[in-house]
């Protein structure tokens, strides 16, 4: 096996005493001995997969006690990870017998994700480089060098699709989006809703045609407390925020109730930690609110109200009146308009015979796109995404008695979504180029 | 010895051949007798799945005891089959077993009984009045204070206690030990004394039961993290309970006895169709009372009752002529009718296949499968190969080398196509790809390694791949013997993962990454041990050809190495595009994501550093040792985690054996970087012609 893919554990590009005068060729070599040659080695390449490896197996640990986003903000996708020392603790409570309530506070800093892909890049540019540095030095631009470099395409195309890869993994950290969409059986639905983001509306339904809808971002509404805005028929201040809250109930024993209209007189919201750990039972954080409205200018009370998204995902909102005219005022998901409809004609959930175990779920759904001019019946199923002007919808989940019968789907807009499969498909190429041009050589050694 | 290099393979292949059919051959009970082995053959629906009663006993006594045999009280071993039917049709006996002490006239005359001598009543004798007896037991304490506190009362609610037990739990008691219960807390809770083998019999505990699912009801609440030992056993045999309930309920648990009239339709359990057949006779019972066809005062009790139970046979004909089969093959074997039991059994096995067509063949390709046990049987003779491989090397002395390290191979190609077919017919049964759960993956990894040993056998011939692939061929089937102890191995897939395509590929290509990356790391033991050997001077460095022995271990292990890389990335990657389709998230750090990808990185590593010149043949053989720690870690470790979409639930056992891998690859990688030059220490001192001792220390 002498046979070396990247000869870069070089002899230096041997530094030839020349005289100074070819300044220009001088630096050149310079950079190449002291830049290229000891950015691209392959030490280093070992040295960031050995460090990529342990972070990849940190951040599985991590997941014991922490949600996937979270994983993935705290590890993947952040220069530096912050590793605390209770993953090691885990690790022993679940394979070396160490007590259940074993705990170790503490963490120490690692390279995180970003920084450990943005180093190999560099690495992979520099080994290249230097090769083909190397290659033309050593043959010149001669046949010699075409034999060469053929000799080596397995390797320059499967770094190429590493390359692209990660930079899909890159385009959709950045640009994906994804978000949910419920439709109830028989009804239609013309927006996604992140779970990941609650926002207060105000709605004006004065006007029968459209709805006049001031939204307010819930991050906002909790960092500054108090929201003054021109398009708001009123000032709204916020009493309390819960990220998460069970479905609102009635009140419980003497608790004092911060609400003083609306639904909030009978029930009462109820904070709950926050979801953490596993992604594999599909659950979200719900959010409440208690908020007080204000007369604008006066700053008159209207009453403290409890929203939450448990009342808005039934279709119920407040009603708050200023000037004789009625506001209808909610908490719920951020929302995303798109510009066609969903119609949902059946959901089927079919189980396997005699058990609860799952056996298929699929949509029937009716698309209904004014501006294109299109309307056709389609079918979501596991493992069959519709794809539709940039959103692609699966099959997720559906929505659990009592309520009615009806689907979710995940909606994803990722522009990037096909360089993984060109990506792949180069890495897989480039690697049977080149263990093939190995298996061949290795062969007619044996037969010779 | 020429006529013995010639012939030894042969021996082999005919020895092994001979025990083959041997164990193959289809069983058969003695005629005259009543025949288990076709009553296996009757399909049954299990777990949404077509199966022989052969497999739902097997796989029960699985369940139940930990393994397939089963002895009747008497130590006889009697066939899965025979237990099964006697735990199906315990209930009638038990139902007329007298056994209810009802002293007070009164309360007999009451209870609609006619006084016996012993004032013992059966559960038959009470018969309508059983429901309330039981309810009222099960209202006992809101009832009671509205009864005078008298004897008569106490008497009452005594019975009431006593009938409910008996009939939830009592009356389906049976004497074959099955239950495996191996938790001494668990023991003294249910008043057991331990005894060799640990098995008990559903007797032995039966008045305990009501408590113990109590308690396993409140174990099962708390979260998986704060369950302890005792708490994951109670809830174990709570399940185990219910299983064996349900089969001498011939209901529940998924258990689904009575397949359709109509092809297309659902099976049915065995007794909603038995209470339809009642509800239809005695709707036309009473119709004929209305219409004056009948007079029940001029007929009597005992006609009217033999008329009703004639009109159930009607009735249960009409609705389902299998189940009113089905219950004819009961009723004989209670009724010890051999002949007609055989009769019965017949007919309905002609019934059911040419009604279910293709399927019935799977069942009775599967009945036969289970028997034979192929990769049971596999496992024994894998033993066998390397037995012949250590043969041959330790008699290397004496020429034993050729014969026996070819005698090897011809049986591990032997064992590999009877490996393979069995995969394939598990494959046909089920009609899925390969690899669809844990077990099937190692199944299919020893498949796998076994091939790749064949092909490093044939490029090399020294018995090296030979070993590699029967080791690993070995191993697995017994690790897949032990994961196919929860029962099914052949379960549905939940709806996500219904898709052969990405079965087929992804997860097949994922698997065969696994197994190019354990036959690595086992190629890496075979090198450090050759190492230290050929440094001791037990073997020679040279092999007969001229060739260097390590280079060509190390050139064994490089070779697999890059099929490795090539296998596991590429079926991580179409992981990715399958999530990609089915929820579009190409990638979602899920743990056994990142498992699949580690074993991509160790193997990118180990590959970057040998082309560096990092490593050389030690070393790379030291990195693949590590890949077996990784693959450990990615095939059982992930999923013990709890965590994740692919996380199929704690083990103990498969923790603490994957803690063991890993303490002894350490332990290897450990010997491996110890220097060459102490075991030579140990070795002949090398001939001063060949290579000129190093000058001490001091004078260099």
């Amino acid at each position: 096996m002498s046979e070396t893919a990247i000869t870069t554990s070089p002899k230096p590009p041997s530094v030839v005493p020349e005289p100074v005068i070819r300044t220009e060729r001088s630096s050149r070599a310079w950079f190449v001995r002291y830049g290229l040659a000891p950015a691209g080695s392959l030490r280093w390449t070992v040295a960031l997969f050995a460090l990529a490896i342990l972070l990849v197996f940190f951040g599985t640990l991590a997941q014991i006690d922490e949600g996937i986003f979270t994983v993935l903000k705290k590890y993947f996708r952040t220069p530096i990870a912050w590793i605390p020392l209770q993953v090691f603790v885990r690790f022993g409570q679940v394979f070396l017998w160490v007590p259940p309530t074993a705990k170790v506070a503490g963490s120490f800093p690692f390279p995180g994700g970003q920084l450990l892909g943005g180093l190999l890049m560099v690495n992979l540019f520099a080994a290249h480089s230097l090769l083909l540095v190397n290659l033309s030095r050593g043959y010149g631009l001669s046949r010699k060098l075409g034999t060469a470099l053929l000799k080596r395409s397995g390797i320059f195309v499967l770094h190429g699709g590493i390359v692209l890869l990660m930079l899909g993994e890159l385009v959709t950290t950045c640009f994906s989006v994804e978000s949910r969409m419920s439709i109830v059986e028989g009804r239609s639905t013309n927006y996604a809703e992140d779970n990941r983001a609650a926002e207060l509306v105000v709605i004006d339904p004065s006007d029968p045609k459209s709805n006049d809808v001031v939204a307010i971002p819930a991050s906002l509404l909790v960092k500054n407390r108090v929201v003054q805005n021109d398009a708001l028929p009123f000032d709204v201040e916020l009493v309390r925020y819960m990220s998460n809250s069970a479905f609102p109930d009635r009140p419980v024993g003497d608790q004092p109730n911060p609400a003083t209209a609306g639904d909030g007189l009978r029930f009462m919201a109820i904070e709950e930690s926050e979801v953490s750990g596993t992604s594999s039972d599909q659950r979200v954080d719900v959010p409440s609110a208690y908020v007080t409205f204000k007369r604008k200018g006066t700053g008159e009370l209207l009453g403290t109200y409890m929203l939450s998204a448990w009342l808005s995902a039934e279709g119920r909102s407040e009603h708050v009146v200023v000037d004789g005219k009625t506001y209808d005022v909610a908490l719920r998901f951020k929302r995303a308009y798109k510009p066609y409809t969903l119609h949902l004609i059946q959901f089927r959930h079919d189980k396997y015979m005699g058990t609860d175990v799952p056996m298929n779920y699929s949509s029937r759904i009716d698309l209904v796109d004014r501006e294109e001019g299109q309307e056709r019946e389609v079918v979501i199923s596991m493992n069959n995404p519709l794809r539709y002007r940039g959103d692609t919808y699966y099959q997720a989940d559906f929505l659990r008695p009592p309520g009615p019968r009806g689907t979710v789907l995940q909606v994803v807009r990722n522009p990037g979504w096909e360089i993984p499969y060109v990506a792949c498909a180069m890495v897989a190429l480039g690697m049977l180029i080149h263990f093939s041009l190995h298996l061949v050589g290795f062969i007619r050694r044996r037969i010779a | 010895m020429k006529l013995l290099s010639r012939f030894a393979p042969w021996l082999a292949l005919a020895a092994a051949t001979l025990f083959l059919v041997g164990v193959a051959w289809p069983p058969r009970d003695p005629t005259g007798q009543m025949q288990f082995h076709e009553f296996g053959k009757i399909p049954v629906v299990k777990g949404g799945r077509v199966q022989p009663m052969d497999t739902l006993a097997r796989n029960s006594l699985l369940v139940l005891s930990g393994h397939q045999d089963v002895s009747d009280p008497d130590g006889h071993e009697v066939p899965p089959e025979k237990w099964l039917l006697d735990v199906m049709t315990c209930d009638r006996g038990s139902r007329q077993q007298r056994m209810f002490r009802i002293e007070d006239p009164e309360l007999q005359k009451q209870l609609g009984l006619e006084p016996n001598r012993e004032d013992l009543f059966s559960l038959d004798d009470l018969g309508q009045y059983v429901h309330q007896l039981m309810e009222v037991d099960e209202r006992a304490e809101e009832l009671r204070p509205r009864f005078p506190d008298d004897a008569r009362t106490r008497h009452l609610f005594n019975l009431a206690h006593q009938v409910r037990q008996f009939a939830t739990f009592g009356r389906y008691a049976t004497p074959y030990k099955v239950f495996k219960i191996d938790n001494d807390q668990l023991l003294a809770f249910l008043d057991l004394k331990p005894r060799r083998g640990l098995r008990y019999a559903y007797t032995e505990f039966v008045d305990k039961i009501p408590d113990l699912l109590e308690k396993a009801d409140a174990a099962a609440k708390k979260p998986d993290r704060e369950r302890d030992v005792y708490d994951n056993k109670l809830i174990d045999v709570s399940r185990r309970i219910q299983l064996y309930v349900a089969l001498a309920r011939r209901e529940g648990d998924t258990l689904r006895l009575v397949p359709p009239a109509i092809a297309d339709e659902e099976w049915r359990p065995y007794p909603e169709v038995e209470a339809d057949a009642r509800k239809l006779a005695i709707k036309r019972v009473q119709e004929a009372i209305k219409d004056g066809k009948l007079d029940p005062k001029k007929l009597g009790n005992a006609a009217l009752r033999a008329r009703a139970e004639e009109e159930v046979a009607r009735a249960r004909a009409e609705i389902s002529p299998s189940g009113q089969a089905l219950g004819e093959i009961f009723t004989a074997y209670e009724n010890h009718d051999t002949d007609a039991f055989n009769r019965a059994v017949a007919a309905y096995r002609q019934q059911t296949d040419e009604h279910l067509g293709g399927q019935a063949r799977k069942v009775r390709v599967e009945t036969l499968f289970n028997h034979f046990e192929p990769f049971y049987q596999c496992a024994i003779l894998y033993a066998g190969a390397v037995l012949l491989i250590c043969g041959a090397w330790c008699g290397a002395w004496v020429g034993w080398m050729r014969p026996l390290s070819r005698a090897a191979f011809w049986l591990l190609l032997l064992v590999f196509i009877v490996h393979a077919a069995a995969l394939g017919t598990r494959m046909w049964i089920m009609g899925r790809p390969p690899v669809t759960n844990l077990y099937s993956s190692a199944v299919f990894i020893g498949v796998g390694a076994v091939l790749f040993g064949l092909v490093l056998e044939g490029v090399f011939p020294y018995g090296v791949g030979t070993a590699v692939g029967a080791t690993i061929g070995g191993l697995s089937l017994i690790i897949a013997q032990h994961l196919a102890m929860g029962g099914e191995t052949m379960e549905m897939l939940q709806a996500v993962l219904d898709t052969n395509f990405w079965l087929a590929t992804h997860v097949t290509c994922v698997s065969a990454g696994y197994t190019a990356t354990f036959v690595a790391g086992f190629l890496a033991f075979a090198y450090i041990g050759l190492r230290i050997l050929t440094a001791v001077g037990l073997v020679p460095a040279k092999l007969p050809g001229g060739l260097d022995l390590l280079r060509m271990v190390a050139q064994m292990n490089y070779a697999v190495l890059c099929f490795a890389t090539l296998f596991s990335f590429t079926g991580t990657v179409l992981g990715g595009i399958w999530a990609d389709q089915s929820w579009g998230r190409f990638w979602g750090w899920d743990p056994k994501e990142n498992g699949a990808l580690l074993i991509v990185l160790w193997n990118v590593l180990i590959l970057h550093a040998r082309w560096g010149g990092i490593v050389k043949q030690a070393g790379m053989a030291v990195l693949s040792l590590g890949g077996n720690m990784v693959t450990g870690w990615s095939w059982f470790g992930t999923n013990q985690l709890g965590v994740g979409l692919h996380s199929y639930g704690f083990n103990s056992t498969l923790a603490v054996v994957l803690v063991g891998w890993w303490v002894l690859n350490l332990a290897v990688i450990g010997i491996g970087l110890v220097p060459i030059r102490f075991w030579q220490m140990f070795g002949k001192k090398p001939d001063d012609e060949d290579q000129p001792r190093r000058p001490p220390r001091g004078l260099r």
